[in-house]
């Protein structure tokens, strides 16, 4: 979803957790995973 | 454009002081970007500038931003101060956004501030300045604002923007026409006109009873009419 924004000519993001997640570590684990590869 | 994507904190694990604090660490470890910040007055999030000078102290590299701040109700000289020296702390990290409240809302009965448009004029005029101009700049706006809350009400934003503009030197423009206001214009200075709290001289009190060809300024009617609903409830 946040390429397609990318592709749209947008290019600063901020994403935060909609609920209570559950824990701090996951959260930051899974967001350096999945949401750091799409910085440049 | 260089794509950067960071972590919002309102809901989750971070969302409290103790989680906030536990996971700087580790969110600066992961090398993401920024951190933000957002203004929840009535609950236990962490004030976004109280949280910015915590993380900034913590870190070396993560940035921190606003996400948003409220800028209606706080001084605009004061935050951009405080602002200006948190970057002056930590030199490119420190990101402030802003939300604008476009209506005044009633909490427990209080009249809570609206956005001025001033307010905003002012606050980006004084973080666009360095050094000595910033002072000038804030000096200025001080001024400005004193003189406004002597008038005894918030003065209409257009009215503002069209002193700000005479009173703050544009860059284009250069310093010119400044104190252009006094004496001019229908009534005068804010300051001498009856403003809708001031008293009126004895004999004349408006309770003795509509005068004859007189009516009140728009200002002090509204104020009547608020009044009057406020005694009701």
């Amino acid at each position: 979803m946040i390429e397609a924004y990318v592709d749209a000519g947008l290019s600063k993001f901020v994403v935060r957790p909609a609920a209570a997640a559950p824990g701090a570590d996951r959260f930051i684990g899974e967001f350096a995973d999945q949401l750091l590869p799409l910085e440049n | 454009m260089k794509v950067r994507i960071g972590i919002g904190i309102g809901l989750g694990p971070f969302a409290t002081p103790g989680g906030l604090a536990a996971a700087i660490g580790p969110i600066e470890a992961a090398g993401i970007d920024s951190l933000w910040l957002s203004e929840v007055v009535y609950g236990d999030l962490v004030a976004p500038l109280a949280g910015m000078a915590y993380t900034l102290a913590r870190t070396s590299r993560l940035k921190v931003g606003t996400g948003v701040a409220v800028l209606p109700g706080r001084h605009p000289v004061l935050v951009a101060k405080e602002l200006a020296s948190l970057a002056a702390l930590a030199p490119r990290r420190v990101l402030p956004v802003f939300g604008l409240r476009r209506r005044v809302r009633r909490i427990a009965g209080v009249a809570e501030a609206a956005a001025d448009p001033a307010e905003r004029v002012l606050l980006r005029q004084v973080l666009h300045r360095d050094g000595g101009e910033r002072r000038a700049a804030a000096g200025q706006a001080a001024r400005h604002l004193a003189g406004r809350q002597r008038a005894g009400r918030a003065a209409p934003g257009r009215q503002v923007r069209r002193r700000l503009a005479r009173q703050l030197p544009d860059p284009g423009r250069g310093a010119g026409g400044a104190r252009a206001d006094s004496g001019s214009g229908r009534g005068g200075r804010a300051r001498d006109r009856p403003g809708p709290f001031r008293r009126q001289p004895r004999g004349r009190r408006d309770h003795a009873g509509p005068r004859q060809g007189y009516r009140a300024p728009a200002a002090r009617r509204r104020w009547r009419r608020r009044a009057g609903r406020r005694r009701a409830t």
